[in-house]
């Protein structure tokens, strides 16, 4: 994605000790945003997607590396309003295969990530480059 | 008159997490639980109420205890959290549906 004057960017260790990190900057992002409705609420679920689809990036496309690193660019769009962010790793190939809807019905342990992401977002895409995995989100405030 | 007396208490362990329970913390609880286990603990009320935000790896470790603690006679009580956000997301993954819900820790242990 080209940057653009007002986006953030944000360049991690693709870890999950820093998955709160990718939440406050969200948190922070949408809290200067002004007259988002339950903005409370969007940005648990905003940080929620989010965090499910880095921890998928670490425990699947860096399954055999433990020096990745994960960027992430929000952007704020206007008309309709919606924010935009998009994960980028340079890890093994998303299998959409693999992903599984869970059986709300019958619990089970595990499954619930990309489940929730999707539920949670307006959007959710993944796109397969030469060498990196872009998943991008959005959500209309 | 001759009288048998048996007294049988079971223990409840109430585990209440005050941080967020992600992908990076949830190993941590597991391990906590597991130490329970290990101690004869069978019987668990999950305080969420002061967990400020909870992850598929959190839930994970939600439902292993919940079917740990049932195959070994036991069970588990959840306490809702006080985030509405993370309230929705029981409902969106109908967690309260299969784990009783309380609203206190009191509560969840008097529901046993």
């Amino acid at each position: 994605m080209n940057l653009q004057a007002d986006d953030l960017r944000l360049d991690l260790p693709a870890t999950n000790k820093y998955l709160n990190v990718l939440g406050a900057c969200l948190d922070a992002f949408i809290a200067r945003i002004e007259g988002v409705d339950d903005a409370r609420i969007a940005a648990y679920n905003i940080e929620l997607a989010v965090n499910e689809i880095v921890a998928n990036i670490v425990r699947h496309a860096y399954a055999n590396t433990t020096d990745g690193r994960v960027t992430m660019v929000v952007r704020l769009i206007q008309e309709p309003r919606q924010l935009l962010i998009e994960l980028a790793d340079t890890g093994l190939a998303f299998d959409p295969t693999t992903a599984v809807e869970p059986d709300l019905d019958d619990v089970q342990i595990h499954g619930y990530g990309l489940f929730l992401a999707r539920s949670l977002m307006d959007d959710v895409s993944y796109t397969r480059r030469q060498n990196s995995n872009e998943w991008c989100l959005i959500k209309y405030l | 008159m001759n009288l048998n007396l048996s007294e049988h208490i079971v223990r409840t362990v109430v585990v209440a997490p005050t941080e967020r329970i992600d992908a990076f913390s949830a190993p941590q609880l597991r391990a906590a639980l597991d130490q329970q286990f290990a101690s004869g603990v069978r019987r668990f009320v999950l305080d969420l109420s002061s967990v400020p935000f909870l992850d598929s790896a959190g839930m994970a470790v939600l439902v292993s205890l919940l079917k740990r603690a049932r195959e070994l006679g036991g069970d588990v009580r959840l306490v809702w959290p006080t985030e509405e956000a993370a309230r929705r997301i029981i409902k969106l993954t109908k967690f309260d549906r299969v784990f009783s819900m309380a609203n206190t820790a009191e509560a969840a242990l008097a529901d046993f």
